[in-house]
């Protein structure tokens, strides 16, 4: 692997470690807004919330290990 | 047949089922040590992602995980879905490297890292007693969940205490047939049977109880019991029950191992996306049934299921963690809730399998091949081994007999204690060109989380003396335990020699690689 595709990985690295810091951060957001409503698709907020971080964390994980983790 | 002989039956299948593939595991054995602990590092993708994942979830998955939603409601979610998935991104970040250190350097055991980064022998006894002490917690977990799925499975004709010995001799004498690879090997089948059954579980209950289904669960938890639908724990809770699950847990022997054992960094990488998936869906459909519960706890339904049925399994067996056992025994078909509580006995032995191999081979290897018996041969090693493995079986039974509590706040005292090896596994697997920690600063500061966590911990502080208002869930106990760590590892670390520069050169030049 040449150097420029190696440094450039490593940014990649970073980026998604940086993502992934928001996003476990984000689930302590939830404490101002514990709340039951809005209802949203029939659960409550903050299990809404819950699943969107986990959505996001999902999508994270796989496209970090298909694109920027090696090997 | 009456309804629990049909259950019973079921349940028995899948016992000899687990016993012929610990013996079929047994005879590609090779008598080797490096075989028998880590599978002569060959380990391919679907046997490291289900080993971590079966091995991840235990009772505590299957049993606690509904017990804890029917109590606190979502609450649950909130901590599971972070600590799961960031379980398996520590699992990579930092499984390969250890698998590129174990194979350069030919490690077996989680002491065979930090005794070699750090030098010394202090560093691996320690290493070996603490986190074999701690583990005690998970076996006697697993011995509880036993004990519980068996005595309802069987309507009460298996008792607790008999049941949990049962299923315990079953995981012993399949590890004593095929040893460590049986743990293997059991930990794939009893990984895809316990994923199978949590879903079927779930899905089951949920629309014979609630056919309009996750919308009408949460209408009528609400209706019961509006906290159920919100968050419960108070934020140091959720942040160091988030630390303790992933890092703490990770870094323990019977998980530790299995990256030892894997063949290639591609298979951690692939494991590691696969356990994300796999650890934080199984809390998707335990989140049915606790809710369920927590309902029909409230409601009644009459002539069938009595309110407050909740605090009546509480009284039975020390905590709530029967109500998933329960619900699916009462609420399913027979041969249905075989095959689900085979998979609820399946959770917990495949941990157990796991704590128990790794746990004994730690002893064996590093203390009694190191300090008893320097020169005894690989056969003496293994039948030393295998008396070890029973007797910690045995001591996790007799303990479960006390049922000490919910199997969460137990499992919470082991990755607590897990959780104290993180600094000074994460110097040896990172070596940073400035060394923060070294062997005087790692033992200290091992000792002085893991004395704090023994000390201040509700179910261990009690027996030191501490006063009941300065006990608190492990969870919070670990994060107090990891700040008096830190700051004794990096004080000890200023007054000591730094680690030599060779060994981090060597190791930076390993993982370069």
């Amino acid at each position: 692997m040449s150097s420029k595709s190696e440094a450039s990985k490593s940014r990649l690295n970073i980026l998604v470690a940086v993502v992934l810091t928001i996003l476990y951060a984000a689930i302590f957001l939830i404490y101002p807004f514990n709340t039951i409503d809005p209802m949203i698709g029939g659960v409550s907020f903050v299990y809404f919330y819950s699943l969107v971080i986990y959505v996001f964390i999902v999508i994270t994980i796989v496209a970090a290990a298909k694109f920027v983790w090696g090997e | 047949m009456e309804a629990w002989q049909v259950t019973l039956t079921v349940m028995f299948v899948y016992i000899i089922f687990m016993i012929v593939l610990g013996y079929l595991a047994g005879r590609k054995f090779r008598k080797t040590l490096e075989d028998f602990y880590v599978l002569s590092r060959t380990a391919g993708f679907i046997v490291v992602f289900l080993a971590i994942a079966s091995t991840y979830h235990s009772a505590f998955a299957f049993l606690t995980s509904v017990a804890t939603y029917a109590t606190t409601g979502v609450t649950w979610w909130i901590g599971a879905m972070p600590w799961t998935t960031l379980a398996a991104v520590f699992g990579y970040y930092y499984g390969k490297r250890i698998f590129k250190l174990g194979k350069a350097k030919k490690f077996i055991t989680p002491a065979d890292l930090l005794a070699d980064f750090y030098g010394g022998n202090a560093i691996r006894v320690i290493t070996a007693v603490i986190q074999a002490i701690f583990v005690i917690a998970y076996i006697v977990v697993q011995a509880v969940g036993l004990g519980i799925v068996f005595d309802i499975g069987s309507g009460g004709v298996i008792p607790y205490t008999y049941g949990s010995l049962i299923l315990i001799m079953v995981t012993c004498l399949y590890l004593i047939l095929g040893d460590l690879r049986a743990a293997y090997w059991t930990d794939v089948a009893q990984g895809i049977w316990m994923y199978v059954g949590v879903w079927a579980a779930g899905l089951y209950l949920l629309y014979k109880f609630f056919p309009g289904g996750v919308a009408e669960v949460f209408t009528a938890a609400r209706a019961v019991n509006p906290a159920l639908l919100t968050l419960q724990w108070k934020p140091e809770m959720l942040l160091g029950s988030i630390l303790i699950y992933s890092f703490g847990l990770m870094v323990l022997p019977h998980l530790l191992i299995k990256y030892y054992a894997s063949k290639d960094v591609w298979t951690i990488k692939w494991s590691s996306v696969g356990t994300a998936l796999y650890l934080s869906s199984f809390y998707i459909p335990t989140l049915f049934v606790g809710l369920g519960a927590a309902v029909l706890n409230a409601k009644g339904i009459p002539g069938i299921l009595e309110a407050g049925f909740i605090k009546a399994l509480q009284t039975k067996y020390g905590s709530a963690d029967a109500v998933m056992a329960y619900m699916i025994y009462n609420f399913t078909p027979p041969i249905f809730a075989g095959f689900l509580l085979a998979g609820a006995a399946a959770a917990a032995m495949s941990t157990l399998d796991s704590f128990l191999g790794a746990t004994s081979m730690i002893l064996t290897r590093d203390i009694y091949q190191r300090y008893v018996r320097p020169k005894a041969s690989e056969s003496e090693l293994i039948i030393v081994s295998r008396v070890l493995l029973l007797a910690f079986a045995l001591i996790g039974w007799y303990l479960a007999l006390l049922k000490p509590g919910l199997i969460f706040d137990i499992t919470s005292i082991a990755v607590a204690g897990g959780l104290q090896f993180v600094p000074a596994i994460i110097q040896a697997v990172l070596p940073t060109r400035r060394n923060y920690i070294n062997r005087e600063g790692a033992i200290a500061g091992i000792l002085a989380g893991s004395i704090v966590v023994m000390l201040l911990t509700q179910q261990t502080g009690k027996y030191f003396g501490i006063p009941p208002t300065y006990l608190y869930h492990a969870a919070i106990a670990a994060l107090i335990g990891l700040a008096v760590n830190l700051v004794v590892t990096f004080l000890v670390r200023a007054l000591t020699k730094p680690l030599p520069e060779d060994k981090i050169r060597e190791y930076a030049e390993i993982l370069k690689s």
